[in-house]
């Protein structure tokens, strides 16, 4: 009898549960749902009064094609985004393999300090970063978008440092003793067993110039060939663009989040992972 | 004094776990509190929909249809209103409750601070004894230096002069002509250009561009360049920065030397320049690798946060502007304008105060939201967990530029929202959810942590469920036979057990959400701005205040003052944090 009770209670938790979770799901999915429409409404304008558009139409992306930069941008922010993954995993997995790996005489206060500068707001920098690469010439290249996004990457290395950590140095030891160099140890060890955390790294390198905004505009400037997607895309909104550049705005914005998203998606263990540190393996 | 430290670590910890009771308390008054709401709104409800149905009957009743529908509006509005009068009460309730809990906190902090202030007591208690072991040190190395100068050799004394005749001397002839070129290269470079990139950083120019009256033969205005003090103040950082890297290079040079001499001196042979490549990527690998990194990092993060702490200190602003005109160095005028001048200070203390609330409220709610929605989600016999999980997974992993513009189009005063609502005759008048300036701009500034919730609730949701897979089920299985409840199974193991392993993550997201620019620069863009502020609006934060003062109005000494102060109190607080979680972590409760 008390167990049908408690049977009938968990049926009806449940319910209420599962009632909440859609409530929530719609709320989460309307302002997505709704730029999705937004870029196949016919109407022109910023400004409609209707929630759903009247007519449905694919010529915001004809637009985007035909009449911007778009395509331009898209290929600026591939390039940037896959070489700076690359160079920012390479970074992060040597900075980490020599802090985990290696006991030397500045490698407390190196930590200490890669800590404390983390702590800088990140464009308090960016100005001299600016003015830097401006004394180069390198000011509104791409170039310099990517040597900044893997510049940083060298204090970033905690996570990666972390788990190098918890691999046996008993590995290492061994192959020592059949005659490997740290550097061989390196990559046929450490490396191999550490997909994970590579895996982390490299999305996170991969992602960010697709949706860093600030970087980008004040290094790139007024350069519009160079343009990433996010600046690009910003533009289409400013006032002067607003009425006529909406509807492609929401285009591109689709374009540009479907890859990511579906990346995102897949790859999101090992996001979880490189976030906790590990700390969810238990 | 080891005695000293102990109590007061004791004291410490005792005030923590103070403040996780009080937490756990406010954890669980909210729930109750929430508990009867919920029940206060559905009787609501259910007399509303008596009441509704009531009057419908008797509108149905009397007359014709048309006056009917009439009626239905009206009566519909009433309720609206009702409703509206509701959230208004709730809204300033909410107001003048976090107003008392900017009190309570206040004193929270003032016994931080008292905390704080003793251990900077000890710190300089012990100052002396620091000092005069570093300056033995130093006398140390100073000493021995010149004793390996005196005691050395010719080889080794000309190592001093001339860099890597030591090595040369000793038989490493490759390792010593690299030291020989690179001190000729560095010579070569301060006669060319260093020696006045160094005297300029002191000076940072001394003529000034001329628009001059003077005009050539054809009529033009003759102009003459000026110094650059910009370019000299970075010029003078890179050279002070070289000047270091050689004379450490200057002193592992006459080391490497007399090493190299040891060596012959006991009979054996210096390592040769081969066996000593191949040590770069065996015994001493770490250099190889760590070398490229710390060029990076020296030339994109230290020269510039080096080249921006030291505009704090001169008159680079909007009347200053190189090449036009000079600056100069003014030392700590700027620091102290913050505070004394009205205009800045009462621009400052009011979004540092929001800064902090911000900071505050969007990492709790998150977190909270966070958690609440993974139990939900991984709830026993729920069906359709996946799904659930790939929507909110989706606003995670659409880029935040997207999803913030897209918002700040959604709440727009024409946007959709408002339209939706008027449709369904929810609101009479289209509400500025971004702009009302209305009590102390509340509603922007709840539109903002709302946004936040948006975006920040299934980041939490997806790193906490995990963890929450994790705990141990038999602890709730004994919790139960107690006769816990659901909340004290919260407040007693999930929360406890969450806390302990994403404890580093809160602390990110803390000082993230300080320096949170995105959210607000793209979705309200500070506003709304007031006539009070000094280039700023209600919700902008520092970091986007700074922005402001920057890019925008060219002000980058004051810009650089609020940065380092922004960097001070993220500084202090994570540093304070971590510390007590590592602490926290000694205590080892649930290593299982």
């Amino acid at each position: 009898m008390k167990k049908a009770g408690l049977k009938v209670r968990r049926v009806a938790g449940n319910i209420v549960a599962e009632i909440v979770l859609i409530a929530l799901s719609v709320l989460w999915l309307v302002p997505i749902v709704w730029i999705v429409l937004q870029a196949f409404r016919a109407e022109p304008g910023a400004i409609t009064y209707t929630f759903f558009p009247q007519g449905l139409t694919f010529d915001n992306f004809v637009r985007l094609f035909r009449e911007t930069l778009f395509v331009r941008w898209y290929f600026n922010t591939l390039l940037v985004a896959v070489c700076s993954c690359i160079l920012s995993t390479l970074v992060t997995l040597m900075v980490a393999y020599a802090m985990s790996r290696f006991r030397f005489k500045m490698r407390k206060p190196f930590m200490q300090i890669a800590l404390v500068l983390g702590m800088f707001p990140g464009f308090m920098s960016m100005v001299a970063v600016y003015y830097i690469l401006k004394a180069f010439h390198l000011d509104g290249q791409l170039v310099s978008l990517i040597l900044v996004y893997s510049g940083g990457a060298g204090l970033g290395f905690y996570v990666a440092k972390g788990f190098f950590d918890t691999i046996s140095s008993s590995l290492d030891e061994a192959a020592r003793l059949d005659g490997a160099t740290s550097w061989q140890v390196f990559w046929k060890i450490i490396v191999p067993l550490s997909k994970p955390i590579i895996v982390y790294t490299a999305l996170m390198a991969f992602i960010s110039p697709w949706s860093d905004f600030i970087f980008a505009k004040v290094i790139l400037g007024t350069n519009r060939e160079q343009y990433t997607v996010a600046i690009g895309l910003f533009e289409f909104l400013d006032t002067t663009h607003k009425s006529t550049y909406f509807t492609c705005f929401a285009a591109g914005s689709i374009l540009v989040a479907v890859p990511v998203v579906l990346l995102f998606i897949f790859l999101q263990r090992y996001y979880v992972e490189g976030i906790t540190g590990g700390a969810t393996k238990g | 004094m080891d005695n000293d430290r102990d109590s007061i670590g004791d004291l410490r910890q005792k005030i923590f776990h103070g403040w996780l009771h009080i937490g756990e308390l406010v954890c669980i008054w909210t729930y109750r509190i929430l508990h009867g709401w919920v029940i206060w709104l559905l009787s609501a409800l259910i007399a509303e929909i008596v009441g509704l149905a009531l009057l419908i009957g008797r509108l149905f009743k009397k007359g014709s249809t048309s006056s009917v529908r009439k009626r239905v509006g009206a009566l519909r509005r009433e309720i609206v209103h009702g409703w509206l009068h509701i959230g208004e009460l709730v809204c300033i309730w909410t107001y003048r409750i976090l107003h008392g809990w900017v009190i309570w906190l206040t004193s929270a902090l003032i016994a931080e601070i008292v905390g704080i202030a003793i251990s900077i007591g000890r710190f300089f208690k012990n100052l002396p004894f620091r000092i005069a072991s570093l300056g033995k040190k130093i006398w140390a190395g100073i000493k021995d230096f010149a004793l390996g100068f005196v005691r050395g050799n010719v080889w080794e004394k000309l190592s001093h002069l001339f860099m890597g005749f030591g090595n040369i001397g000793a038989g490493q002839y490759i390792k010593g002509s690299i030291f020989f070129l690179i001190e000729a290269g560095f010579i070569v470079f301060m006669v060319l250009s260093g020696g006045s990139a160094f005297v300029g950083f002191f000076t940072l120019g001394t003529h000034v561009q001329s628009t001059g009256e003077t005009v050539d033969e054809w009529g033009n205005p003759v102009v003459t360049h000026g110094d650059n003090s910009l370019l000299m103040l970075l010029f003078g950082v890179c050279t002070i920065l070289l000047i270091i890297a050689f004379l450490c290079i200057y002193v592992s040079s006459v080391q490497s030397g007399r090493k190299a001499w040891d060596v012959r001196r006991a009979g054996g042979r210096p390592q040769g320049f081969r066996k000593d490549l191949f040590d770069l990527f065996d015994r001493k690998l770490y250099k190889t690798m760590l070398f490229i990194p710390i060029v990076c990092v020296l030339a994109f993060t230290v020269i510039p946060l080096v080249y921006m702490i030291l505009m704090a200190f001169t008159s680079y602003d909007h009347a200053h502007l190189p090449p036009a005109s000079l600056f100069d160095w003014i030392g700590f005028d700027m620091f102290g304008q913050v505070f004394s001048s009205a205009k800045i200070a009462g621009t400052f203390f009011p979004i540092l105060g929001w800064t902090l609330l911000w900071a505050l409220l969007a990492t709790v709610s998150c977190y909270f939201g966070g958690i609440l929605l993974a139990l939900l989600i991984n709830k026993k016999g729920i069906v359709g967990r996946p799904v659930f999980r790939t929507v909110f997974v989706l606003t995670i992993a659409i880029p935040q530029f997207i999803t913030l513009l897209t918002m700040n189009n959604f709440l727009h005063i024409d946007g959709p929202l408002n339209t939706a609502l008027l449709d369904w005759g929810i609101i009479s008048q289209r509400i500025d959810f971004l702009g009302n300036v209305a009590y102390d701009s509340i509603l922007p500034r709840m539109s903002v942590l709302v946004v936040n919730l948006w975006i920040g609730v299934p980041y939490t949701m997806l790193i906490t469920t995990g963890v929450l897979m994790n705990i141990p089920k038999d602890l709730y299985e004994a919790a139960r036979i107690d006769g816990a409840n659901p909340v004290t199974l919260f407040a007693r193991i999930t929360l406890p057990y969450v806390l302990f392993v994403t404890g580093p993550y809160l602390i990110q997201q803390f000082i993230g959400n300080i320096n949170n620019f995105n959210i607000i620069y793209l979705l309200t863009g500070g506003g709304p701005a007031v006539p009070g502020y000094h280039i700023a609006g209600k919700t902008d934060l520092l970091i986007t205040w700074l922005y402001k003062l920057t890019i925008e109005q060219s002000d980058y000494n004051l810009g650089a003052v609020i940065g380092i102060y922004t960097f001070a109190a993220s500084a202090v607080f994570s540093l304070f944090a971590y510390s007590r979680t590592s602490a926290n972590k000694g205590e080892g409760d649930f290593q299982v």
